[in-house]
């Protein structure tokens, strides 16, 4: 009897044991709201980086060790087709879900992610993307961005270019400049696309500090997203004087804009520099030996053999071209971050309890992490929501992609930013 | 003209010209505006609330163009930016002079009808496709001034604008909004019902018809087509305004060339000339995209191998199949499909 009685008691037992066993066993699975644009105009760029974020995700929750044991994060895509209010509507719905989502993108494209900004701030979710643009960081709230704040970008190159103003640069292009203006200071001008991102580089805090640095600034121009012709803005650059000229584009227009230097004979007349999410493979594929020289400004890996190998051998597994090299790192990095905010919210509060707001202390609190497939630092403070302080430059060196500058100071010239001159 | 059973007639001009003539009329009113202000808020959730407030938006600035093109007869290829105009006036008062949002409604109002009044203004010398061209300019000339406006518009960054208020009352979620602009939307069918079922509406569709024909009845063509002009503007400006405070900001961003097109879709495909296919329109057209926004990605995932091509055109075949079906097989739009239906009940089981 006794015998029967504690064999009943040891069953009950451990049928109140199991489901807490089970429990523990379980996996959490994170939500993350993935809102791309896979039917507008950024689409072809799009469909690269998704494919990437999707290698990465399934990559992430295989690989031991990445996430602690029992975690994993669910990526859930939405396509915005760069509609602002689609956009809103698939944020709305995907956070109304539960359980809540602990990060989402914006829609990669800064209209979309300036709408999404007071919504995050509000639902208390981090959206972390890539966009820089100033209504985006600033004030800054709960929108991170990859990139360096685009005034930064600005003044880097700025920078580089004063570095450079003398006969011994090794950069042909800014040595013939200087060797034709010597007596003058070198000068900065800028080329962008007739839109808010094309626009948002010319923030008035750029001339004093490009005064400072003994740089002079040239009067902007500005092309069409789609230019049939853009000689007369090139023209008019070339005839301010402008030694360098940052173009505030992508890389079709980029190459387009080359091509028309090339055809009216000025493109030795400048140096040109791609803007951080520009592609410099791309502006080669396009414009090919034109854009010998070309340089751009970006904490992305456009050459594959800086990525960790698991990362080379998933892109070769794609056969997609390695014009799009680009794209995909940039997609690796951006959930490398988020990947790191998850283990560190998890290490924090553990794995139940975390949600956007956790996200959001440990983002804040993220210094000088060094994401895969990315060169530039991360650090975000809750003034702000730019992740990257520096940069590095790659140049076309005769169709070869070459990284001249490891790592380059990127200023803060938002307003209250350290680098404004006061 | 509304169909109505055998035997009902109308024995006062009082009764002619009302909007709801039969008990069954003020029924289904009643059943509508319960489902629509009590049942949908209460049952659906942030997403679906989101997307309807965006369609009765979009709704209300529709009803306006409807009124230019549909009744009168005059094609604008400019609308997106009188909505541009009213948002940014409702920013302008907002964060320049500290007014409240219910305070700068009516100034959005006027001040776009306003803008829009001046740039019908060559609607005194052009018509038909000429008219068009005009309307276009006016679009461009408009985002200039927006971009190129300094402090004052925001530039490129555009303007952030306050939730709207009622004592200190904040209304800032998806519901609460659902319940304001549902408001706004009701009041402005039932005035632009008003309006088309009026003296106005019959001018206009007089000189949609023959401008020659009603200026020899002795309408003044020239006026009344700037009237049009204005109440679409005034629509628009409503429609802006709504829309900055919701979005919380106002960027010229928000207001792409491409949804100058979409509103002639919308009017289009819903049927010109009648303010429930407007309501159609928007409604058929804008579902489409969202239901592209779902599924779009569930096909590249089913399907990799067309995901970057076929899923990526998607919304821009479906949007233009959709638009070419209906010109050559229903030209008259979902209004005159819904007038078939209703008919056809009406005087069920007799064929005709």
């Amino acid at each position: 009897m006794g015998k029967r009685l504690f064999g009943v008691f040891m069953l009950l037992c451990f049928l109140a044991v199991l489901p807490i066993s089970v429990h523990a066993k379980e996996d959490v699975s994170y939500r993350i709201i993935g809102m791309y644009d896979l039917t507008g105009p950024y689409s072809g760029l799009h469909q690269v980086i998704l494919r990437g974020i999707k290698d990465f995700v399934a990559w992430a929750n295989e690989e031991p060790g990445y996430f602690p044991d029992g975690v994993k994060w669910d990526h859930e895509i939405y396509d915005t087709g760069m509609d602002m209010q689609k956009c809103v509507a698939a944020y709305q719905m995907a956070t109304s879900k539960k359980p809540e989502p602990i990060i989402t993108t914006g829609g990669l494209a800064s209209p979309t992610i300036i709408a999404i900004k007071p919504l995050a701030k509000r639902k208390k979710i981090p959206c972390i993307d890539g966009s820089s643009a100033r209504p985006i960081v600033h004030p800054a709230a709960w929108s991170f961005s990859m990139q360096g704040c685009y005034e930064g970008m600005i003044a880097a190159s700025a920078k580089f270019l004063k570095d450079n103003w003398n006969a011994n640069t090794p950069y042909k292009l800014i040595r013939k400049r200087y060797e034709e203006n010597k007596g003058r200071n070198p000068r900065l001008g800028l080329i962008g696309w007739d839109n808010a991102f094309g626009r948002a580089f010319d923030q008035k805090e750029i001339k004093p500090y490009l005064k400072q640095l003994g740089v002079d600034w040239v009067e902007p121009e500005y092309v069409p997203v789609s230019p049939t012709d853009t000689t007369p803005q090139i023209l008019r650059l070339v005839k301010r004087g402008a030694d360098m000229i940052y173009f505030g584009m992508y890389p079709n227009t980029h190459a387009t804009i080359l091509k028309d230097a090339a055809r009216v004979g000025v493109r030795d007349k400048f140096q040109d520099m791609a803007f951080w999410a520009d592609n410099i493979i791309q502006i080669r594929t396009y414009a090919g030996e034109i854009a010998n020289e070309t340089m751009m400004l970006t904490g992305y890996q456009p050459d594959t053999n800086e990525w960790e190998p698991a990362f080379k051998k998933m892109f070769e597994k794609t056969k997609m071209s390695e014009d799009y090299a680009l794209g995909y790192s940039l997609a690796m990095s951006w959930f490398d971050v988020y990947g790191e905010s998850i283990r560190r919210a998890v290490k924090k509060v553990g794995p139940e309890k975390v949600t956007g707001r956790v996200i959001y202390d440990v983002l804040t609190s993220m210094t000088d992490y060094k994401c895969m497939a990315y060169n530039s630092l991360i650090t975000f403070k809750k003034n702000k929501t730019f992740g990257p302080s520096t940069a590095s430059i790659y140049q076309n060196q005769n169709g070869k992609i070459v990284k001249i500058v490891d790592s380059i100071y990127t200023p803060n010239l938002l307003p209250g930013g350290e680098d404004v001159v006061k | 003209m509304s169909r109505r059973p055998c035997g009902t007639f109308d024995v006062s001009y009082e009764k002619d010209i009302c909007v709801f003539r039969t008990p069954f009329h003020w029924i289904m009113l009643v059943v509508l505006l319960v489902l629509y202000l009590i049942v949908f808020p209460l049952l659906a959730e942030d997403g679906a609330l989101s997307i309807m407030n965006m369609l009765y938006i979009t709704i209300i600035a529709t009803l306006g163009l409807n009124f230019l093109l549909g009744y009168c007869g005059q094609i604008s290829l400019g609308h997106a930016i009188f909505v541009a105009v009213g948002g940014y006036i409702t920013g302008i008062f907002m964060t320049h002079f500290g007014f409240s949002w219910w305070a700068t409604l009516p100034l959005s109002l006027i001040g776009t009808a306003i803008v829009g009044l001046f740039f019908g203004l060559p609607s005194l010398r052009l018509k038909g496709f000429y008219i068009a061209m005009s309307t276009l300019a006016s679009y461009f000339i408009l985002v200039w001034i927006i971009m190129h406006g300094g402090a004052v518009t925001g530039g490129i960054n555009g303007l952030p604008i306050d939730v709207p208020m009622i004592g200190s009352y904040e209304i800032c979620s998806q519901r609460q909004f659902y319940y304001l602009i549902a408001a706004f939307l009701a009041l402005a069918v039932f005035v632009a019902k008003s309006i088309a079922r009026g003296r106005l509406g019959r001018i206009f569709i007089a000189i949609r018809d023959d401008d020659l024909a009603a200026e020899v009845m002795g309408i003044n063509v020239f006026g009344y087509k700037l009237i049009a002009f204005a109440i679409s503007s005034a629509y628009a400006g409503i429609a802006g305004s709504l829309f900055a405070t919701y979005w919380g900001f106002i960027s010229f961003e928000q207001f792409p060339f491409t949804d100058n097109i979409w509103y002639l879709g919308y009017v289009i495909v819903g049927g010109m000339g009648s303010i429930v296919g407007t309501i159609f329109g928007v409604f058929f057209l804008k579902l489409l995209g969202y239901f592209v926004m779902i599924v779009g990605p569930m096909i590249g995932s089913a399907l990799p191998s067309i995901a970057g091509s076929v899923v990526s055109s998607m919304l821009l075949i479906f949007n233009g199949a959709v638009i070419v079906a209906f010109l050559i097989f229903e030209p008259r739009g979902l209004h005159h499909r819904w007038e078939t239906i209703r008919s056809s009940m009406q005087i069920w089981p007799f064929t005709y």
